[in-house]
């Protein structure tokens, strides 16, 4: 036994000397900058969700597992639940679909071609607040451009923002827009792999090109589908800053996602180890969704 | 020999008084003040620190302004350690600290009583504001709540403005069909449903019934907003919001100052939101009291009070009480009204003569002066954020005309009833 360790110490030592020293050092930064806010909070979060914090006090008693316990008998949780559930169902097709059509437009020999990249890239660099603001006023009751269209061929006003139909339907349309242009560039990024090969041998066998689409484009883009659902999914499940700003959470706490209950608990009420439970809650939900994602759609093509 | 006894002492008197004047000097001392977040208040905290600090050479005094969300701001302070010496805070999130220890009782200083006679703070805010019979906050700065009108709107729909419950549906009404305008611009920005938005349109109306504004009953254990005069109220603003007389989302100007709304309710703070906005002048608007249920007076309202505490984190509670203390004088108090448009909760503002010519030159402040003695605390719960929230949702869905205001609010005081426990 000692002489393993000794030989495991050595091994150590001996990989050390190896190594190019220089490289530590380099990643040294994002090893501290991930362990103080990221690895350590994460930590800290799962500790909390087993006691009772109430944030502005000293004491944090040891509550074991009520936190969870009341998580599940709590409605306006599981309501929060349920609404992120929904956005993420909103969500996920719509930042596939739409910027993936774009990227392959943007992908075809167009005039201005550099002008309309950067166009579709321009709202994942507006601020969100900006960008919520800005839809809050679109999608107003009263006075709103949305409703003033609509009056214009004759059509009464709908309440798009205080209906609790179709407020989270708003809410996606507008976060949607924001992430457009992020998500079209990392699928144009993806069709610029594809070599224009495959496609000529394609059309030469007499392929449309609807078929070059679904037989080519999307078997071959699916690794980089899978990494926009991947990245969508985190996101989605982290929807704060439209509802907060655009709707409160309402109607009737139909807006209210998960990360906003956390905030509401954490910061409004004081209540951070309720809160780190959910947001424990919230990170395996985030981890499972993920995992079957990458279950069901890891496939892997070649020609 | 006494002649010589006499040149010892004198002597040693000399050395003693020569030693301690080149002795160390008390430690300069270096306390926080944090202010919320709006011009007028940093204005008038740095001319606070400048003043003190000019008396008071040992101690500088470091003004921080706090971000949009102060109480988070503060919340995060205090788990951090680095919570300020003193703090601008209202009496709802000052429960919750001073159960948990985290604030100075206050009334542990020897010259609390007196401090609190000469600044005029009116005897029952005091008592009121007792946690476990101690004080922890100073009420110190107050903005009643009061009812704005455009004269141009109310002109031209050819009204006058409310008095009572009913006159101000009536009112509403006729101005949304006469005028087009919107009757009622909330603060905040239309119909959302955030606890904090209903101390500016429910709140003032509900303090005028026997349920004197408090939600929950005097042991904070059970919901009442959803007894008849609860619900009376809010029908007032189902009514006036189902009529199309409000907005019914979230709006993101300030319709009154914009001269799109004849109504709004409001604290003199209004006067420089108006100015900043540059459509309105003082004179296009008046101030009246709230609305109540039969139009007679005494008129009751919302005081919207932000007040000082000392952090238990302090480590120099005497000096941040000195900066207290002299933030509650006569001249300070002035200073408040001069530079922030607001007013210092005092009972003798209209009567003190250090006061006259401000008020002489400002005639408009006066109806909010008065108010000061009308002005009603919140229910002192824990929860009342909590309570708020829930009660906000019920709002919104009875003024969309989503349930009745009954069922909404039987709803939303189960939910109460479930948070607050057996």
């Amino acid at each position: 036994m000692f002489r393993r360790v000794r030989s495991l110490g050595q091994a150590i030592s001996q990989a050390w000397r190896s190594s190019n020293k220089i490289a530590y050092l380099l990643v040294l930064p994002f090893v501290v900058y991930f362990i103080v806010f990221y690895a350590y909070p994460a930590l800290f979060a799962g500790y909390l969700s087993f006691h009772e914090w109430k944030v502005i006090s000293p004491d944090k008693p040891y509550i074991g597992t009520q936190n969870y316990a009341y998580l599940l008998t709590d409605t306006t949780f599981q309501r929060s639940v349920v609404n992120t559930l929904y956005f993420l169902i909103l969500f996920l097709p719509s930042v596939v679909i739409v910027p993936l059509s774009i990227a392959v437009m943007l992908n075809q020999r167009l005039r201005f071609q550099a002008f309309f990249r950067a166009a579709y890239f321009l709202p994942i660099v507006t601020f969100d607040v900006v960008v919520a603001l800005v839809w809050a006023w679109m999608f107003a009751d009263q006075g709103g451009l949305l409703n003033y269209s609509l009056s214009l061929v004759g059509l009464p006003p709908v309440r798009w923002l205080s209906s609790e139909r179709l407020a989270m339907p708003a809410i996606t349309v507008t976060t949607v827009w924001r992430w457009i242009g992020y998500f079209t560039l990392i699928f144009l990024a993806g069709l610029q792999t594809i070599p224009r090969t495959v496609y000529e041998a394609a059309m030469i066998d007499g392929a449309a090109p609807v078929q070059a689409f679904f037989k080519i484009t999307l078997p071959l883009l699916n690794p980089v589908i899978m990494l926009a659902v991947v990245v969508a999914t985190i996101n989605g499940l982290q929807l704060f800053t439209e509802p907060y700003l655009m709707t409160g959470g309402g109607p009737n706490f139909r807006t209210l996602s998960v990360v906003y209950f956390i905030y509401q608990q954490g910061f409004r009420y004081h209540r951070m180890g309720y809160a780190a439970a959910a947001g424990i809650v919230l990170f395996i939900l985030m981890l499972v969704m993920i995992l079957v994602e990458r279950k069901t759609m890891e496939r892997r093509f070649e020609y | 020999m006494k002649r010589n006894m006499n040149l010892i002492v004198v002597l040693v008197m000399g050395l003693s008084l020569i030693l301690s004047a080149c002795g160390p000097k008390a430690a300069p001392v270096t306390i926080e003040y944090w202010v919320i977040n709006n011009d007028p208040d940093e204005k008038l905290a740095n001319q606070y620190a400048v003043d003190f600090m000019a008396d008071h050479p040992n101690i500088t005094v470091k003004v921080s302004r706090m971000g949009e969300n102060a109480e988070e701001t503060i919340a995060a302070a205090v788990a951090a350690g680095t919570a300020p010496d003193v703090v601008q805070m209202s009496p709802l999130d000052a429960l919750a600290y001073s159960k948990e220890g985290a604030l100075v009782a206050l009334d542990s200083f020897s010259d609390f009583k007196a401090a609190m006679q000469a600044a005029h703070k009116p005897a029952d805010l005091v008592q009121a504001y007792q946690v476990e019979s101690h004080n922890y906050l100073i009420p110190w700065r107050g903005s009643p709540i009061l009812l704005f009108y455009n004269k141009a709107l109310f002109e031209q729909a050819g009204v006058e403005p409310p008095k009572s419950r009913d006159d101000f549906v009536a009112v509403s009404k006729a101005i949304k069909e006469k005028t087009g305008a919107f009757a009622l611009g909330t603060e905040g920005g239309g119909l959302q449903p955030e606890g904090w938005h209903r101390m500016f349109d429910y709140l003032e109306l509900y303090d005028n019934t026997p349920n004197k504004g408090q939600f929950l009953n005097q042991d904070g254990t059970k919901a009442i907003f959803n007894n008849a005069e609860g619900v009376k109220t809010l029908q007032v603003f189902a009514d006036i919001h189902q009529a199309g007389a409000a907005p019914t989302s979230a709006v993101s100007e300030d319709l009154f100052s914009a001269g799109k709304a004849a109504m709004t309710f409001a604290g003199s703070w209004k006067y420089s939101v108006m100015a900043d906005v540059g459509i309105l002048k003082p004179e296009d608007v008046g101030v009246v009291l709230i609305p109540t249920p039969d139009g007679t007076t005494p008129s009751y309202t919302f005081g919207d009070p932000r007040d000082l505490a000392i952090f238990s984190q302090s480590k120099h509670p005497n000096e941040a009480w000195e900066f207290i203390t002299f933030m509650l004088e006569d001249k300070s108090s002035l200073a408040l009204m001069e530079t922030t448009g607001q007013l210092p909760v005092r009972d003798d503002l209209t009567s003190n003569a250090t006061f006259k010519a401000y008020f002489d030159e400002h005639p408009e402040m006066t109806i909010f002066a008065d108010s000061i003695a009308y002005t009603i605390p919140m229910d002192m719960s824990e929860h009342i954020w909590e309570v708020l929230g829930f009660f906000s949702a019920a709002f919104q869905k009875a003024c969309l005309g989503d349930a009745t205001a009954q069922q909404a609010l039987d709803e939303a005081a189960a939910q109460v009833n479930d948070i607050l426990g057996p």
